[in-house]
């Protein structure tokens, strides 16, 4: 009897252990409807003049929806909370720089560029109540560029109410990214290519207002296999171009004209995404959006109000 | 785990399907149990187990009474679309392996050809095709019925990559990227689809460990080293491109990743999306017909989700690219569907529309009333898709007027809802 519950206990922490295997390897599928929305880049300058960012939410459930918002700034890594109710199917876009009242929701001005995170708020534990949304944005200037990208989605995996602490674990929310994988056009001498990449931490605590402050690796290979790296450190956020980081992303270093990226933050699993800029045969400049492949998981933890 | 997982799914075939358990008479029906296990699979926490061919069940008929919207049971089948869920039981479909195998060894590979025209398996599917009557369901939604089964994940490394917007003209090309994710050498088959008459060009690509490699569609690319060569290639069209394991383990099948950026040659205006990826979920050898059934590979998602913004009058008018999942280039026999579109604005009013395409289709929302402002009523529309016949897989390109009415334009990918079939055929 003694040795039936020994042996069934083992049982039980080999599962365990092997499960908790399993989640550590998983990087968060995305498109698929979410239940915590990560948006990157949200850019606003000369209070929307110059440059300003449409933000689009869309419930992908037949219920309502109530979200729990949160704008990060950069600067101070502190945030303004707001809530955002959805009715089923609906779909809500707004501008950062003026915000939005519609009756339901109040979503304030962001005043400047930053990061946006939201959380489904759900009325019922289920699944199917945390898993509704998805979301995209999109930041366009006055001299024409774009760049449009959906958030990042973490999905719900275990029932139960939503918490001031947001357990990115593979076991309550799928895990972070561990690596984000990157094709990109290396930078020309003309400053028109130079390629931008932002950078945000995982682990976040608003409710303390400790930012994460973490090594970011990059490892980039070329067209002939080549490798080299380069480092930075990311404190809350950052947007940088690639040049900034290093020379290792220029085409006079790297020797294609395309490479491959691999970031992975050291401390903290990172979220990352890329703005590609490039010059057409004919001179004309181009912008666009460049999100990750996601390869492996790590757990992360947000703390908010 | 895959044994526990396999346990499990055996539990649920079980409790799904009770007169599996009973003795069958003249051998096992191995295909009825590999449906019988994906069924279960599919649905084990929701319990009744489902065949794909139950007509009748479904039919939506137009109901008489007040088109309440309280949610249905039939939504609490999202749980089962959670990844974590299905991932972990992805695995026990390895049980099959042995099945798996045979049947590629022997003569079925014809038999999956003869399966081919895929809307011989669809047809059941009880749903208008083209008239976008305002049946509501107790859903409120206009001819859809509930998504099933799973959506490809995405933006992880894959075994099969789509590239539903290829443009190679005088004005625009394209610069196509992709990726080795692994550290083992990968080769590739792709086919480019010609839009306009669905002719392809199918070409091998081999990638070194890590190597990246991007090319121009107009030029194409060369490289002897490595035995790769791409021609170039003509007008708007699509690409397919499968990983050509030389191993039947998933980790030399899912490597792939890759990107696409669409661009005015004299404005600029550029269009940057990532492929469509599906993984392979069990291992084997890699035979040019790409099964998106759940067991193979990911299925076709169901639905397409698109947050998009409605046509302003006088404004640029954005574009609806969609093209077939299930396509057979052995026989050169095109996939043509009909695309059910439902529109609901921001005050939860909803409007449908459809189209009927083969190949590839690029529609403007011009052609839609129903996408513009002065329809809706609101600026941000959600844009529900679903092919009938074949499920499809597309993408948006946004365009809007921004400071100064300056144009502005981006990719807009889907959101992606439940899973259905198909299968795509390389010669």
């Amino acid at each position: 009897m003694r040795r039936g519950r020994v042996i069934g206990a083992a049982a039980a922490v080999l599962l365990s252990v092997t499960l908790a295997a399993t989640a550590q390897a998983e990087a968060p599928p995305q498109r698929l409807p979410s239940a915590v929305l990560v948006f990157p880049l949200i850019s606003i300058e000369g209070g929307g003049a110059v440059t300003d960012t449409r933000v689009q939410l869309v419930n992908l459930s037949s219920r309502p929806v109530q979200l729990k918002c949160i704008f990060v700034f950069p600067t101070s890594c502190g945030g303004i909370n707001f809530f955002i109710q959805l009715t089923p199917n609906q779909p809500i876009s707004w501008l950062a720089s003026r915000g939005m009242f519609n009756g339901l929701s109040a979503v304030p001005p962001f005043g400047s560029s930053g990061e946006l995170k939201c959380f489904v708020q759900p009325d019922e534990p289920g699944l199917d109540r945390h898993n509704a949304i998805q979301g995209r944005a999109a930041v366009f200037g006055a001299d024409g560029q774009t760049i449009g990208y959906s958030a990042v989605g973490f999905l719900r995996l275990t029932d139960g109410p939503l918490t001031n602490v947001i357990n990115l674990d593979g076991s309550t929310y799928s895990q972070c990214p561990d690596e984000q994988h990157f094709v990109f056009l290396a930078s020309e001498a003309d400053p028109l290519t130079e390629s931008e990449i932002i950078l945000a931490p995982c682990t976040e605590d608003f409710a303390n207002r400790v930012p994460t402050t973490t090594t970011v690796q990059f490892l980039v290979i070329n067209e002939f296999e080549q490798q080299l790296s380069a480092s930075t450190i990311v404190s809350c956020y950052e947007r940088r171009t690639l040049r900034q980081i290093s020379h290792t992303f220029t085409r006079a270093t790297l020797g294609t004209e395309t490479g491959h990226i691999i970031v992975r933050g050291v401390q903290s699993p990172v979220l990352a995404m890329l703005v590609d800029r490039f010059l057409t045969p004919d001179g004309a400049r181009g912008t666009a959006g460049n999100e990750p492949a996601l390869r492996g998981g790590r757990s992360a933890e947000i703390r908010f109000p | 785990m895959r044994r526990v997982s396999t346990l499990l799914a055996l539990l649920a075939l079980a409790l799904a399907q009770p007169s599996f358990a009973a003795p069958v008479s003249g051998g096992v029906d191995w295909s009825t149990v590999l449906r019988a296990l994906g069924g279960a699979l599919d649905s084990w926490r929701v319990a009744p187990f489902r065949t794909p061919t139950v007509g009748p069940t479904r039919t939506r008929t137009p109901v008489a009474g007040p088109p309440t919207r309280t949610p249905t049971r039939t939504r609490t089948l999202i749980p089962t679309r959670t990844p974590t869920r299905t991932r972990t039981l992805t695995p026990t479909r390895t049980s099959t392996r042995t099945r798996t195998s045979t049947r590629t060894a022997t003569p079925s590979r014809t038999v999956t050809v003869t399966r081919t025209p895929r809307p011989a398996t669809f047809t059941p599917t009880p749903r208008p095709t083209s008239t976008p009557v305002p049946t509501l369901s107790n859903q409120g939604q206009i001819a859809f019925a509930s998504a099933e089964g799973v959506p490809p994940a995405q933006k992880l490394a894959s075994a099969f990559i789509v590239f539903p917007y290829v443009v190679s003209s005088a004005t625009h090309d394209t610069r196509i990227e992709l990726m080795n994710m692994s550290n083992q050498d990968i080769e590739l088959q792709c086919f480019y689809v010609r839009g306009s008459d669905c002719l392809e060009v199918g070409f091998f690509m081999r990638l070194t460990p890590n190597q990246p490699l991007s090319w121009l569609a107009y030029d194409g690319a060369s490289n002897p080293l490595v035995f790769s060569a791409v021609p170039p290639f003509d007008g708007v069209g699509e690409m397919k491109c499968a990983v050509a394991a030389s191993r039947p383990d998933l980790s030399a099948h899912n490597t792939l990743q890759g990107r696409a950026l669409v661009y005015d040659r004299l404005s600029g205006e550029t269009v940057g999306y990532d492929a469509i990826g599906f993984q392979r979920l069990s291992p084997g050898g890699y035979t040019g017909v790409i099964d998106l059934d759940g067991f193979t590979y990911e299925q076709c998602p169901d639905r397409l989700h698109f947050a998009v913004l409605t046509r302003q009058g006088g404004g640029p008018v954005s574009e609806l690219i969609t093209v077939p999942c299930a396509e057979d280039l052995l026989t050169q026999t095109p996939t043509e569907t009909v695309v059910q579109m439902q529109i609901v604005n921001e005050f939860e009013q909803v409007f449908s529309s459809s189209y009927r395409f083969s190949c590839l289709t690029s529609q403007p929302f011009s052609k839609f009333i129903t996408l513009s402002k002065s329809t809706l009523g609101t600026d941000s529309a959600h844009l529900i898709l679903r092919g009938v016949s074949s499920p499809i897989i597309g993408m948006v390109i946004d365009r809007f007027t921004g400071q100064s009415d300056t144009l502005h334009t981006t990719s807009n990918e889907p959101f992606l809802e439940g899973g259905r079939s198909s299968t795509v055929i390389f010669p």
